[in-house]
């Protein structure tokens, strides 16, 4: 299965990175999928969108644009090829 | 406390200038700023007024929060009946403006009636009069700005004023502080235009804001700007990038805009996100208002060296995506011109998206456009060209600066206008946020987003994260939204602010403030009054309840493609819910009880 990973905002500015293509043989959950990419880009994306195994307030977490948190949460689980979309806590217009 | 206790009231046609009494036990009813603004406007306008004629009022109010510390305490806002929805006209700004009038030693400014020649109200310690603006009349914001600061011998003076735009009558003309910061909607600018009011400058004060418990202020100040700074909205994403963090969100949820709300995401958008500005190298550094620890403004530099301010999330979305254009140096102009001109730059992208639809369409023919580009969606060129066309009233110009409604109406063609009591959108398509749908059709000022911002619990998550398209339980989250948000307009605070901030945080700097004995529910039932008060205003303006709805494209066009796909909103879930929560009757109508209990009559 391919994940495509698209980081934004303030985790793009930090380290550069738009798009990361991850390849997996098995379903992950979210949890494990923010630990292989944080491992890939070398920056701890558990630190900056989680706190106690929860999201945090304003992190935005979307596959295929549809938000995790009406989903399973950090424990859904990336069953097919997917686009992700991933925002640490920032906005307002 | 918190108030310093006078009121201007300067008539234009008799040039006379009146200090009166600030209107104290008002103040407790109504707070200040937006609220007591609206309550004189209320008392001393009548409603049917012609929004242009001499006998309307333009009211630049200050809260009792600003002129302090308290985090973002340095707003003002203009007050009147609006010549957009021809309902009430009320708009926020930011900058230094507000601070340094109250700093003057008043609360308010009343304007009436109409001066025969270009004029602009000049204010020191010592000074308030009416001076000659017949030099700077015809002259952009920041000529304007510049001329009447060296006219005022004070090299720090602010300048409030309006430019072309608002000289010209367009419906959606802003006024404009210190160049780059604006009361920008519902078209005040024009009403300050019809008055011949060029400008409000004011030159030095020395006043403080007198403050009831300074102690207990200074602490809850003190909490309240660590909560902003531990934020990662207001601590992080907002000083990095600004409003504009919020392109890319919007367009992966697939609540984006585009071509008009044709499409509900733009492909383009990595062309013209807040990350592009940062990573393109425009973005120069951020720039704060008065007070404010989040400085989510921008300073921008164009490669060929133009500067400014911008563009905010809104203004880079109505002439990008909405307009189909990604050009992000095209669309920084834009917003840089929209500045310059005075106008509401929402409105203005909106209006020239509209007016594309109707070209594309053939209802708009080419023979209109003389010897203008094609009102093509993607035309970069084309929003540069018929901005300053608006501006001047020119050719095809004139109709559009009407705003996108009249526009589209004068082609028999409203059903193209993405607007609410004629008031242009914004840019967050309500198929896809269900309450941002219900803020809309409800909103006393039109198609706005800024009064009850929904996209925090349904998008961000902020306080919770609400499934956004659900429908149920979304009327009383907008009813307390309204009513929070009425608050902090009429405090003098901004409203991003609430990101991090909520009623407990507001009511410990308002009480300590103030000295009025309020709890939290009392704060809430003055948000509840202003609602109201401002409501009863539009119905007595001849603003009907058939008016809270949205555009039928909204309602009934199913989103084509991308997550939203299918879907449309559905308002008449929402509706009635939120007219039983307000205590109206089925229709709409505030009945005589609310009015009694909320002591409006
Ligand atoms: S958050 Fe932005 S708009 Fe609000 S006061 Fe601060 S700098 Fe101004």
């Amino acid at each position: 299965m391919k994940l495509s990973i698209k980081l934004f905002a303030t985790i793009r500015l930090d380290t550069g990175l738009k798009l990361v293509d991850v390849n997996i043989d098995k379903p992950i959950n979210i949890v494990e999928m923010l630990q292989t990419v944080s491992d890939i880009i070398d920056y701890d994306l558990i630190d900056k969108l989680t706190d106690n195994n929860t999201i945090i307030p304003g992190v935005i977490i979307l596959l295929d644009g549809e938000n995790i948190h009406h989903l399973d949460k950090l424990d859904t689980l990336i069953t097919k090829n997917t686009t992700i979309s991933i925002f640490p806590a920032v906005a307002g217009g | 406390m918190a108030y310093m206790g006078k009121i201007l009231r300067v008539n234009l046609s008799d040039k006379s200038i009146k200090k009166e009494e600030f209107p104290k036990e008002l103040a407790k009813k109504y707070l200040g700023g937006r609220g007591l603004a609206s309550k004189i406007l209320f008392d001393e306008v009548d409603p049917k007024v012609d929004p242009l004629a001499p006998e309307n009022k333009l009211i630049f109010a200050t809260g009792p929060l600003t002129l302090t510390n308290a985090p973002t305490g340095g707003r003002y806002m203009v007050i009147t009946k609006g010549p957009l929805t021809g309902g009430i006209a009320s708009s926020n700004s930011g900058g230094f403006f507000g601070a340094k009038f109250k700093a003057t030693g008043y609360d308010m400014i009343i304007f009436e009636g109409k001066s025969e020649k270009p004029t602009y109200l000049f204010i020191d310690d010592k000074t308030v009069e009416l001076r000659d603006a017949s030099h700077v009349w015809g002259k952009g914001t920041e000529d304007t700005t510049d001329i009447l600061t060296a006219d005022s011998g004070h090299k720090r003076a602010n300048v409030a004023c309006i430019g072309p735009a608002g000289e010209n009558l367009s419906n959606f003309a802003a006024i404009i502080n210190e160049k780059t910061r604006a009361a920008g909607r519902t078209g005040v600018g024009a009403v300050m235009g019809s008055k011949n009011l060029k400008a409000v400058v004011v030159a030095s004060g020395k006043f403080k804001t007198p403050l009831d418990n300074p102690e207990a202020f200074k602490a809850a100040v003190k909490a309240n700007n660590v909560a902003l700074k531990e934020n990662g909205v207001t601590g992080e994403g907002l000083p990095a990038l600004g409003t504009k963090v919020l392109d890319n969100i919007i367009n992966s949820i697939g609540a984006y805009p585009t071509r008009n709300f044709q499409e509900s995401q733009f492909e383009d958008v990595d062309e013209v996100s807040g990350e592009a500005l940062v990573e393109k190298g425009y973005l120069t550094k951020n720039v704060a208002c008065y007070a404010c620890p989040i400085a989510c403004g921008r300073k921008t530099a164009l490669p060929d060296g133009a500067e400014g301010e911008g563009p905010e999330y809104e203004v880079g979305w109505s002439y990008g995506a909405s307009c189909g254009v990604n050009d992000l140096i095209s669309i920084t102009r834009a917003g840089f011109m929209c500045n310059n001109l005075g106008f509401d730059a929402i409105s203005a992208g909106a209006t020239i998206a509209t007016a594309m639809e109707l070209y594309e369409k053939g209802i708009i023919k080419k023979e209109e456009l003389g010897v203008g580009p094609e009102l093509k969606f993607g035309s970069s060129e084309a929003i540069i060209y018929y901005t300053k066309l608006m501006a001047n009233r020119e050719g095809i110009g004139d109709k559009m600066a009407d705003g996108a409604y009249r526009l589209a109406e004068s082609y028999g063609h409203a059903e193209y206008a993405m607007t609410v009591k004629k008031q242009e959108i914004p840019a967050y398509d309500p198929r896809v946020v269900q309450g941002q749908g219900l803020a809309y059709a409800t909103n006393n000022r039109g198609g706005d987003h800024t009064r009850a911002y929904m996209i925090s619990p349904e998008v961000l998550g902020i306080p919770e994260k609400l499934d956004s398209q659900q429908n149920e339980g979304k009327a009383g989250w907008v009813k307390a939204f309204q009513e929070l948000t009425a608050i902090i307009d009429a405090a003098g605070l901004c409203i991003f602010t609430s990101f991090a901030l909520g009623g407990p945080d507001y009511l410990a700097m308002i009480t300590n403030a103030t000295g009025f004995d309020w709890d939290e529910a009392e704060m809430m039932k003055t948000g509840e009054r202003i609602w109201n008060l401002e409501r009863e205003f539009n119905l007595r303006a001849g603003i009907d309840p058939s008016q809270d709805t949205l555009p039928d494209r909204l309602l009934n066009e199913k989103i084509k493609s991308g997550p939203g796909k299918g879907n449309v909103n559905r308002l008449d879930t929402m509706l009635p819910e939120y007219y039983q929560l307000r205590g109206w009757d089925e229709k709409g109508i505030p009945t005589d009880e609310k009015l009694k209990e909320l002591d409006i009559i």
